[in-house]
């Protein structure tokens, strides 16, 4: 039955003056500005967080500064001056010196070169250990899920402060073992994220169209499952690393982590602690270091949840 | 329930069965020996072998691990290395008290402070109660516990000289280490507590308990708080057993004679069986803190039960 529609030619009989003024919508269907992206979105929302960008641009300059200061200081971080012992803070030594006249400036410039090396590079194994073994218990469930996550269970049923002291005295106290030591555990958070996101996502119609068209395991993982399970592992690996710079300053400071001469800043703050009373300046100094760092790691790891996933902010 | 506990009682049996046998490899498998003749040349190494044979070391390695385990089940975790007079479990029996003093305390004052915190930042949500203890709570997870350590004891033991700074004798002596322990757990369970009572404090029961005209008071502290306690009962488990057992920092810091500053000496000596005693000695301790803490929340919440 035809539907008694008002033809072309009514609507071209109106006058004129019919028209609402001033608006021309014959371009309302338009797409004026550029499709964004997630990740796009996610920059945005980022730029937003004043903390977490203020976390952002001090990591920034303290990794440029730890490159470049010491290429060009005058100072070394083992050479000694002692007729300059135990100085305050002047425009000869920014922070001042320590008991052997060292420069302390110098010194928690390469405090920093360790500190982000083993953040980053700690970081960066445990997000590898923690994608490939929460993927695989993920995906492919079952009993090898049980074997895995009991394997977990065991891993995390104690302290890790306790592999990380059993691997240091083992391999000795140098950076390499220390980020050994905390690739010990430090996965398992990133690994359960991983877990929970693929057994979640597995069942999503684009996978079973994945592997309908004939897609391996390994390319499912990669190139499906992980990305679209990114965020929320971006956000635990960024926890990973202040608490990698953490632990290796802790265990500095007790003595167990790296040695003097080598510089890092649990070990600066460890060396000031006997003359603290008389000096505080030596102490002072490698403490705020620690600290402005662990604020910005934190900072930007809220900020990266919030811009991530923002139901999650509160 | 019975049967959830029994099953977590053996899940708790295999880690520390686990725990133990790692433990026993890893210090046999040390390179360098503290009785090696390589280490001690002022010593004929006729002798080293003899003070070797007494400690059984010249076995084979499994016949080694068999003995530690009768050892182990009678009780006797060993001789030390170091001091050759003194068993581990003389040296555990000695120092535990004092940690577990000073921790007890502070996982008291953790609660103490940090549910009420929490509990207060979530009922004024956005007024400055809540900011005060959300700073704080950061603060608190951002500062290291050897920097806030330090710190508090450069201004109040250092500059303003009302606390002392060294040993355990007398209740003023409790009050920096305290401090210093309960820092970082007062800012976990605050934020903690404030995250699942906002979560609680939007359920329907509560809807439903302020149309019945429940006092604010009683919503909050009988129905909301009842719920949102779970995580902080998980996090209880873990925390008990980490600071009862002695912190590592703190206590080598304000030369508490405990049990975590032993450990440190000892793994700086390399005295393998006392370093060994204690790893087995915390880690049993750990594993059953979080059995407990496993079966009081099964009670608390019987859907854990369900769920596991």
């Amino acid at each position: 039955m035809p539907l008694n529609i008002p033809g072309r030619d009514v609507y071209d009989a109106l006058p004129d003056e019919m028209c609402v003024p001033g608006i021309d919508d014959s371009d309302a269907d338009e797409i004026v500005r550029p499709s964004t992206t997630y990740w796009h979105d996610v920059w945005q929302r980022f730029r937003r967080e004043p903390l977490a960008m203020g976390g952002a641009i001090v990591i920034i300059i303290m990794a440029i500064a730890c490159i470049f200061v010491p290429m060009f200081s005058q100072y070394s971080y083992d050479g000694m001056d002692l007729a300059h012992m135990n100085n305050g803070p002047s425009w000869q030594h920014l922070c001042g010196t320590d008991q052997m006249g060292r420069d302390q400036f110098i010194r928690i410039m390469y405090g920093a070169r360790i500190s982000l090396t083993i953040g980053i590079v700690a970081a960066a194994i445990n997000f590898l250990i923690g994608v490939v073994y929460g993927g695989l218990s993920g995906y492919i469930g079952g009993s090898l899920d049980m074997v895995l996550m009991r394997i977990v269970d065991i891993l995390t049923s104690l302290p890790s402060l306790l592999y990380v002291l059993l691997v240091m005295l083992i391999f000795g106290s140098n950076v390499f073992s220390v980020i050994l030591a905390l690739c010990f555990t430090s996965w398992i958070g990133t690994a359960r994220v991983v877990r929970s996101e693929v057994m979640h996502l597995k069942h999503s119609d684009y996978v079973m169209a994945a592997r309908l068209s004939g897609a391996s395991t390994g390319h499912l993982l990669w190139s499906h499952l992980v990305p679209n399970a990114m965020g929320p592992i971006i956000v635990s690996t960024a926890f990973l690393i202040p608490n990698a710079i953490f632990s290796e300053a802790f265990l500095s400071f007790l003595g167990i982590g790296i040695r003097a001469p080598m510089a890092s800043w649990g070990t600066l703050a460890n060396d000031a602690i006997p003359i603290m009373a008389q000096y505080p300046h030596q102490m002072l100094f490698p403490v705020a270091a620690i600290c402005l760092t662990m604020f910005s790691f934190n900072f930007i790891g809220d900020g990266l949840r919030d811009a991530l996933d923002p139901r999650m902010k509160k | 329930m019975l049967k959830y506990i029994i099953k977590r009682l053996l899940a708790g049996i295999v880690t520390a069965v686990v725990l133990i046998t790692v433990a026993f490899f890893m210090m046999h498998a040390m390179p360098g020996s503290p009785f090696s003749p390589a280490e001690q040349k002022n010593v004929p190494p006729e002798v080293l072998e003899r003070i070797a044979a007494s400690y059984g070391l010249d076995k084979p390695v499994m016949e080694q691990y068999v003995t530690f385990w009768q050892q182990l089940l009678h009780g006797n975790l060993g001789v030390s290395y170091k001091k050759t007079d003194t068993s581990v479990n003389s040296i555990i029996g000695e120092h535990f008290p004092s940690s577990a003093k000073v921790g007890g305390i502070a996982v008291l004052m953790s609660l103490i402070i940090g549910i009420p915190l929490g509990l207060l930042a979530a009922v004024y949500r956005g007024k400055f109660m809540d900011g005060f203890s959300m700073v704080f709570a950061t603060i608190g997870i951002s500062i290291p516990v050897f920097v806030i350590s330090v710190l508090l004891m450069y201004l109040f033991a250092g500059v303003l000289n009302w606390l002392p700074s060294f040993g355990l004798t007398s209740w003023r002596h409790y009050i920096l280490p305290v401090a210093c322990l309960s820092f970082n757990p007062i800012a976990y369970i605050a934020r903690q507590t404030r995250s699942s009572m906002l979560e609680a404090l939007q359920q329907d029961y509560i809807r439903t308990a302020r149309a019945k005209g429940v006092g604010e008071l009683a919503v909050v502290a009988k129905h909301a708080l009842k719920n949102a306690i779970t995580p902080v009962v998980t996090y209880l488990g873990p925390l008990v057993a980490g600071l009862l057992t002695g912190s590592f920092v703190v206590e080598n810091l304000f030369a508490v004679p405990g049990i975590g500053r032993y450990f440190v000496r000892s793994v700086t000596d390399r005295d393998y069986t006392m370093i060994m005693g204690i790893v087995i000695f915390y880690g049993l301790f750990v594993i059953i803190c979080n059995l407990v803490s496993d079966i009081l929340l099964a009670i608390i919440d019987p859907r854990v039960k369900l769920s596991k």
